[in-house]
């Protein structure tokens, strides 16, 4: 069972999100702002990140920095996900490191897509 | 796009806002000044009268021994008092070249009159004329108009020195130094007066075009987090349903599937229109840019097949494709090539019931040719005209029956031509729509940045 560490700040979309992905078969764990999720991909070893990017502490653009910065997880592939469709942040989360982007709302066939050729 | 430069700007306001004034500034000034300006010309008028009287005088005994060059200032000058004083608009304006050209009149009147005069002893008119001239151009601020009448006047003054070395009464000595003084320093004042209207009018002006400039700044980003609130509610909305769907389905619910539905596809619905404004809004503040990667043809074409197929049901329509384009890599932004093809698609699917819409790929020159081609209602010419413009639907019962914002074609039309590319219409009523979008196989990175910068 692949692991997925999502990082979300939002109890709503944590909530739909991680109850669907988890019916699709994936085990689900959480992170709730930047530190967190830089500290939980070293803990939990997820096989992908899926990083909003509107987060306390630490935004998503650094915690994604700071986990592909690190030996420890930067093998781990990132999912950018935000409610922003501006180009330039999609720009900006793949110059932090993101691999792949998708925008909110999420459309879970093509999350599922990404998630399955980064793994 | 406004070019400005800022540095100024930022000066122009803070000047402007130091000194606390309000816009329409120069018309409050014009207000508080015109009473004293309008007094300056009539009075200055009627005082002609007098002086024209005392030189007939004494010139000689009757009218007609005057030459008729000396009437010439007076012919000029009062219709243009006249007009100044019926005119307020006129006087707004001009009244500061029109004290120039009066003062330069008293002062060859005065060169004159002190040459005419043959008792006076002092100062000599060889001193006196280059005396005037150098009171001239202390008084006045000197421009073309003004220099030219000073060469004019003082080259006058000297003939007529030549012509009558005299001396001058205690008394003319007014129409030398007085007069030319006192108009002087009004002159000197209401030029400056002037300058000041002109800075003050720049520095309008130069708010305005800022104020316009943040007010289409402050639009484009007051769009761009106002698209993002939405989409956070609707986020929940099309997530919810979308996940209430699936649980539906899987408990066999049929009846909650169809309503569930109806609520998913009207939050994609809100979601797209919320998109399209965006992107206008985007693309008018010049924030709009492309994204180029090389990527798979082929994969790619059928990604937007799989796409195109659903949307061919509801009107029972056939979806046929055609690829004669054999490269196999593009490059481009794969998302906003998409974005145009779907949209074309969706709109020819939409405006046809039970036809075709068949899209065929051909390679022309170093460009790719998708042309779409419907057997739908099609349009008319005037329709065609207006398909490209923001805002504007067929007729507007056509968002009635057809919904969209109207937005998708003339967003699909700036994109392409970001890319380099174009898109074309050909369409009869009743005969079915045809759009041809071209974009080059290979975008260039630089290309892109000098479209969206001009």
């Amino acid at each position: 069972m692949k692991k997925i560490l999502l990082v979300e700040d939002n109890e709503m979309n944590k909530d739909m999100l991680s109850r669907r992905l988890t019916k699709k078969g994936y085990e689900v764990v959480f992170a709730m702002d930047g530190q967190q999720a830089v500290d939980n991909a070293i803990t939990e070893k997820p096989d992908v990140i899926l990083m909003d990017m509107g987060l306390p502490v630490k935004d998503g653009l650094q915690a994604t920095r700071e986990i592909k910065a690190s030996g420890e997880t930067k093998t781990i592939p990132i999912i950018a996900l935000t409610a922003n469709a501006m180009d330039e942040h999609r720009k900006e989360a793949r110059e932090a490191g993101c691999d792949e982007y998708e925008t909110k709302p999420v459309r879970l066939p093509s999350l599922i897509e990404k998630i399955e050729n980064l793994t | 796009m406004v070019n400005y430069d800022e540095a100024a700007i930022n000066r122009y306001t803070r000047t402007f806002i130091d000194l606390n004034l309000e816009e329409g500034y120069i018309e409050d000034r014009w207000e508080k000044n015109k009473r004293f300006i309008w007094t300056i010309v009539v009075a200055g008028h009627l005082l002609f009268y007098p002086i024209l009287v005392d030189d007939i005088k004494q010139l000689g005994p009757g009218v007609s021994n005057v030459p008729i060059t000396y009437f010439i200032p007076f012919i000029i000058s009062f219709p243009i008092t006249w007009v100044l004083i019926a005119r307020e608009d006129l006087l707004k304006k001009h009244y500061s070249n029109y004290f120039t050209y009066v003062n330069i009149w008293f002062m060859i009147n005065g060169a004159y009159h002190y040459n005419l005069d043959h008792t006076a002893t002092f100062p000599p008119g060889v001193i006196v004329v280059p005396l005037v001239i150098l009171l001239f151009f202390m008084l006045y601020p000197i421009n073309f108009l003004n220099s030219l009448l000073l060469v004019v006047a003082s080259s006058t003054g000297f003939l007529i020195y030549l012509s009558n070395v005299g001396l001058i009464e205690n008394s003319q000595i007014f129409y030398i130094f007085g007069m030319p003084f006192a108009y002087g320093m009004f002159v000197k004042w209401s030029n400056e007066n002037n300058r000041r209207l002109d800075y003050w009018k720049n520095v309008e002006l130069n708010l305005l075009s800022v104020k316009a400039e943040s007010a289409s700044k402050a639009k484009s980003d007051f769009l761009a987090n106002m698209s993002h609130e939405l989409r956070t509610p609707l986020n929940a909305i099309i997530g919810y349903s979308e996940m209430l769907m699936e649980e539906a389905e899987d408990d066999e619910l049929p009846d909650y599937i169809d309503d569930l539905r109806k609520i998913h596809s009207s939050g994609n619905h809100l979601l797209s229109l919320i998109n399209d404004v965006l992107d206008l809004s985007k693309i008018e503040a010049g924030k709009m840019e492309l994204f180029i990667e090389e990527f798979k043809f082929s994969n790619y074409i059928s990604q937007v097949e799989a796409t195109a197929k659903p949307l061919m049901e509801k009107n029972n329509n056939k979806f046929i494709l055609e690829n004669n384009f054999n490269e196999d890599v593009l490059k481009n932004d794969q998302t906003k090539l998409r974005q145009i093809l779907f949209n074309v698609i969706s709109n020819a699917s939409k405006f046809t019931k039970k036809g075709t819409v068949e899209m065929s790929i051909n390679k022309i020159n170093e460009m790719v040719e998708f042309k779409i081609k419907d057997t739908g209602i099609g349009m008319t010419p005037d329709q065609i005209e207006k398909v490209f413009e923001e805002f504007t639907q067929a007729k507007s019962s056509t968002a009635k029956d057809y919904g969209g914002t109207g937005l998708g074609l003339p967003i699909s039309k700036r994109m392409t031509e970001m890319m380099g590319g174009r898109i074309e219409v050909e369409s009869k009523e009743g005969k079915g729509t045809t759009f041809i979008i071209t974009v080059p196989i290979t975008v260039e990175e630089e290309k892109n940045e000098k479209d969206i910068t001009s």
